[in-house]
């Protein structure tokens, strides 16, 4: 029964979503509050009914349900409690509706908190992202239903992915997907800002929370999905440009470009037409993900999903959206006023320049990535563009990005003064100088453009805190006048020094690991010891060892540094039985310096096996960097100025604005 | 029943939800909603104004740009407190309580035929812990299962997987089959019928290829059960899927030799042959058949259809002599040129047929001193004396 009212309340969310779609727009067009009234209570209400029709999915995957065919094709009623709960969304159906209920959440989100809105503003916006709901609802009734029944029931589940039963991969999807869902609010306000003929300073300002909550999860969505591959998939790397990959990462690009082109727009009026553009491509980037990912198209470690029907229904649904956006903003743009002015070297330039190298960036992956799809459509030949493109492409722009990057928070807005600005870096500026030196001189080996990737790194790092140093005029004034300026500091000053120290770590951690990474593959006997980055790997031997669905091979390996003995490791290759698969569990030691990280390879006849072992440096700062920066963008979040224009908290501030200024 | 209440009560809390904003009392919203609009983005302005103060104050912005800019937000300002008010009226559209009757009727109806068109509201929800209780299924699933579970918790039981694997293979569980057989073969030991599950399990879980794993197997029953015929067809094929057709076809044509017209599997490897004979442009007509002898040729691969015929017109004591003669004629030729393995392998074989096994172990001795510096050819001598029963 718990299963059919869920499956109702899919079907009545879906009727929901096309009121929530029509009564509102039309509210706002005609001006009747009683109509755009509805909005709100229907975006709830469609919230709500997803998150029961979710919940009876999870609770026939909990209890195991194997009248559901979904379940049966998915679960097992041997699977961990977890790996149960997170099957829901380890397959294409449930993801979908992991795809609604989160579009869903952000529609409620703004309904509940979206009060300081206009209400025509509001009520455009919930019924364009109604629209999009409604899409995918149809998508999952007609393609994708989770709910369908199986008669007579069949005994046992046929079990999940045996690659997908790990907790990084269980939370990764959740991540990602608010993430690529969360872009569909910037995109809804652009379509609702269009059709009003509305965007402006307030628009940035009420666009700007929801954007950067995106770009938060999307930020840790990414960052554990290299972290699962780096660990699960043995081969030592962090980042393929595997085809997946990019399609996550393409709408994190261009979302931080808007994330940046909208803080001018909300500050000066100016990049509107820009910036709302950018609110568009970003949810097409997004939407182009879901394709890549959902049809089928390609065929890489992720694509679990194959199906032509669906791939060219969720092709006619980008093609909607995409196309509907871009010709209603070439209808519209023309209209719309350019707002302030500002001096090429001012706040406003150098966010500029962010906009141009990240959506060039974009433009490089997007290449890419479609150019081996096109290739393959049209003469049949299947070719793979990997690291060296993206090596001779995307590094390129990144360099001069980073370059600029500690300039940036230091100009003013309007005009800037480069020279003061190179004052206050001086210290960054000599700080990175002395890391290329010292990396230099410790490492004494190619490749020579290390050090400086280093430098580079140190320098976007200590050029955001000195800037917030400049802030408090630390140095200048003093200890108790600093203590009340950095008190007084709004948090999103802090947010943009977080966030960029991040990537500055970030930067780091992949120039090291990617420069000085060692790497030995060999033929072990037991007895035989190997060295690596100053570690003595012993190879023991192997042990056999049997697991709930697979059985293994662990190698044991001694390690020891100078004489002492550090741990051991046990690197393992598991055969699953049900889907019949084989991984390879990486023994990985984490140390300060790096990972030593060792991957057992195949039998070589007599008792010897091929063992590929690792050392890369700083490799954890690339995530440490990813959550620093999730860090950063929470910060922001939290700034007071993304919570003014509350009619209640406006009113009260009336009388104090008037004489302050 | 339970259900229909469940859905009813849903139905009408989301009806009643959209309702009421249409149904309230229009007055109270619409006032609230005229002053809300302007205030919202006056409100934003406002905030922006005292921050360039801040900022200024940060040395963020210069002391006249932050005046131009304080001039452009003003403007902004009183735009934004000018913008035509009251746009909004509740009276704008008449009928909306026309409009909220249609909607209460057509939502739960839609919804319901949406519902029934898609759903299976008969069906109850059947948990596994709900489901039949230990002992009381006897269908072939529930069996199965159980042995699973036993076999979850003794994973060294392999008289377990003995029993559990012919049954995945006929459930067409091609991969528990192969692994069960695995099992089986390792806890209990080696035997045909399990070689041969194994083998077929992996072939079938390939969609008919015969895979590394399935060759290997059936080259092991091939060495234990030399009489069967399944090892031989299946090998045959690997070689035909390999591109080997000349050798594939030789051993279509010995099965179909050596089998009586009434073999199940005739057809089968008669359309095998065929079909090697046409890919290599041959004629396929006529078919072998060594229906007319009952007597075993296995020397047969070494002559051409033809001459396996005239000798089996032949009388029995003067096919025996040209046989004779013409293994004497091989081990003439391989005494001239040793280099040719499969020349060794029939004249082995030749003389353990005609029962001469002191030539037979001085052909194998011959040719492994012929062909001493080929490791491969060696061990296909050593298993072709093993299951010749030549090797002490």
């Amino acid at each position: 029964m718990i299963v059919e009212l869920g499956h109702f309340a899919l079907v009545l969310a879906f009727l929901v979503a096309l009121v929530q779609m029509i009564l509102p727009m039309w509210g706002a067009r005609i001006g009747d509050v009683r109509l755009m009234g509805v909005g709100a209570p229907a975006a709830l209400a469609q919230f709500g009914l997803l998150i029961i029709a979710f919940s009876a999915l999870m609770h026939a995957y909990v209890v195991s349900d194997f009248s559901v065919a979904n379940v049966y094709a998915n679960s097992h009623s041997t699977k961990p409690l977890i790996y149960r709960i997170s099957g829901v969304w380890g397959n294409h159906e449930g993801s979908m509706l992991l795809w609604v209920l989160i579009l869903a959440l952000f529609g409620a989100a703004v309904a509940a908190f979206g009060t300081n809105l206009p209400e025509t503003l509001r009520a455009n916006v919930l019924a364009v992202q109604a629209s999009i709901a409604l899409a995918f609802l149809l998508f999952i009734l007609l393609t994708s239903n989770p709910f369908e029944r199986l008669d007579p029931v069949p005994a046992d589940g046929r079990g999940l992915n045996p690659i997908l039963q790990d907790p990084a991969l269980a939370f990764h999807p959740p991540f990602l997907y608010a993430g690529y869902v969360g872009f569909s609010m910037a995109y809804s306000f652009a379509i609702a800002g269009l059709i009003e003929g509305r965007t402006d300073a307030a628009w940035a300002r009420w666009v700007r929370p929801w954007t950067l909550a995106a770009w938060m999860f999307l930020t840790v969505g990414i960052a554990m999905g290299s972290w699962w591959a780096y660990y699960e998939l043995g081969w030592g790397g962090w980042w393929f440009w595997d085809p997946v990959e990019n399609a996550s990462f393409m709408p994190w690009l261009a979302g931080t470009a808007l994330l940046h082109s909208a803080v001018v727009m909300e500050k000066r009026e100016a990049l509107k037409v820009w910036t709302i553009l950018l609110a568009i491509l970003t949810f097409s980037l997004s939407l182009m993900g879901a394709f890549l990912v959902r049809s089928g198209v390609l065929s890489s470690v992720h694509a679990f999903a194959v199906d032509p029907k669906r791939g060219v229904f969720i092709l006619a649904i980008m093609l909607l959206f995409i196309g509907g956006g871009l010709m209603l903003y070439a209808a519209r743009a023309p209209s719309l006023r350019q707002g302030g002015l500002f001096a090429p070297l001012s706040r406003e330039g150098g966010l500029v320049l962010n906009n141009v190298l990240l959506t060039t960036a974009t433009g490089t992956v997007l290449v890419g990535t479609l150019y081996p799809l096109a290739l393959e459509s049209i003469n049949g030949a299947k070719i793979s563009v990997g690291a060296p493109y993206f090596n001779a492409t995307f590094v390129p722009l990144m360099v001069p990005l980073l370059l600029a990057l500690p300039f940036g928070p230091l100009l003013g807005w309007k005009r800037g003064d480069v020279a003061a600005a190179m004052q206050r870096l001086m210290i960054a500026g000599l700080l990175a100088i002395v890391a290329a030196v010292v990396a230099l001189a410790i490492v004494q080996r190619g490749p020579w453009l290390a050090p400086f990737a280093i430098a580079l790194g140190v320098w976007v790092v200590a050029g955001a805190l000195s800037e917030l140093a400049f802030r408090v005029k630390a140095g200048n004034a003093d200890r108790a006048e600093v203590f009340r300026r950095l008190r007084h500091l709004p948090r999103s000053v802090y947010g943009t020094a977080i966030a960029h120290a991040g990537v500055g770590v970030m930067v780091i951690g992949i120039a090291a690991t990617s420069a000085w990474q060692s790497e030995t593959i060999l033929t072990m006997r037991p007895g035989q010891t190997v060295q690596i980055a100053g570690y003595d790997v012993a190879f023991t031997g192997v042990a056999p060892a049997e697991g709930p669905n697979y059985r293994e091979v662990i190698g044991l390996m001694q390690v020891s540094r100078g004489g002492s003995r550090i741990t051991e490791l046990s690197p393992s290759k598991r055969q699953y039985n049900a889907p019949p698969q084989a991984t390879s569990e990486a023994g990985i030691l984490n140390a300060l310096a790096g990972d030593l990280y060792v991957v057992l390879g195949d039998e070589a006849g007599d008792g010897a096996w091929s063992v590929r072992l690792y050392f890369n440096p700083l490799v954890r700062l690339i995530w440490i960097g990813a959550v620093i920066m999730f860090i950063g963008g929470a910060c922001s979040l939290s700034d007071r100025r993304l919570r003014v224009g509350a009619p209640r908290r406006a009113r009260r501030r009336l009388p104090a604005a008037a004489p302050a200024e | 029943m339970l259900l229909w209440f469940g859905l009813a009560v849903l139905t009408a809390v989301v009806v009643a939800v959209l309702l009421r904003p249409l149904l309230a009392d229009g007055a109270v919203d619409s006032s609230s909603g005229e002053a809300r609009d302007p205030a919202a983005s006056t409100a934003v302005y406002r905030d922006q104004l005292t921050e360039i103060g801040a900022e200024r104050a940060r040395g963020l912005i210069g002391a006249t740009e932050a005046e131009a800019a304080r001039v452009e937000i003003a403007r902004r300002l009183l735009a934004a407190a000018d913008s035509p008010k009251g746009t909004a009226t509740p009276s704008a559209l008449r009928d909306v309580r026309a409009l909220a009757l249609g909607l209460a009727a057509c939502l739960p109806v839609l919804a319901i035929v949406v519902y029934l068109a898609l759903g299976a509201p008969g069906q109850p929800g059947q948990p596994f812990a709900a489901r039949a209780p230990e002992g009381t299924g006897t269908s072939v699933e529930q069996l199965v299962t159980r042995v699973e579970e036993r076999l979850r918790a003794h994973p060294e039981d392999g008289r377990g997987w003995d029993v559990i694997a012919p049954v995945y293979l006929r459930l067409g569980r091609y991969h528990e089959a192969a692994n069960a057989f695995q099992q089986a073969l390792r806890l209990v030991g080696e035997s045909t019928d399990r070689l041969a599950g194994l083998a077929e399990a992996h072939m079938l879980a390939n969609d008919g290829m015969v895979s590394e794993a399935a060759r290997k197997a059936y080259e092991r029953l091939r060495v234990l059960a030399p009489d069967r015929m399944e090892p031989r067809f299946w090998l045959a094929v690997a070689a035909e899927q390999d591109g080997r057709l000349a050798e594939a076809e030789k051993v279509y044509a010995q099965l179909l030799t050596e089998a009586n017209a009434a073999a199940p599997w005739r057809p089968t490897v008669g359309e095998r042959w065929r079909a090697v004979r046409r890919k290599q442009n041959l004629p396929t007509e006529p078919v072998p058949d060594g229906t007319a002898e009952s007597k075993p040729t296995s020397i047969a691969p070494a002559l051409s259809r033809e001459d396996v015929r005239t000798i089996q017109q032949l009388p029995e004591e003067e096919r025996r002599r040209m046989i004779e003669g013409m293994v004497a004629g091989l081990d003439q030729r391989l005494s001239e040129n040793g280099r040719d393995l499969e020349g060794w392998q029939r004249l082995i074989r030749a003389y353990t047929v005609l029962g001469r096994r002191e030539d037979a172990l001085a052909a194998l001795a011959r040719a492994r001193a012929a062909l001493s510096e080929e490791t491969q050819a060696q061990d296909t001598l050593t298993s072709l004396a093993r299951s010749l029963g030549l090797s002490s």
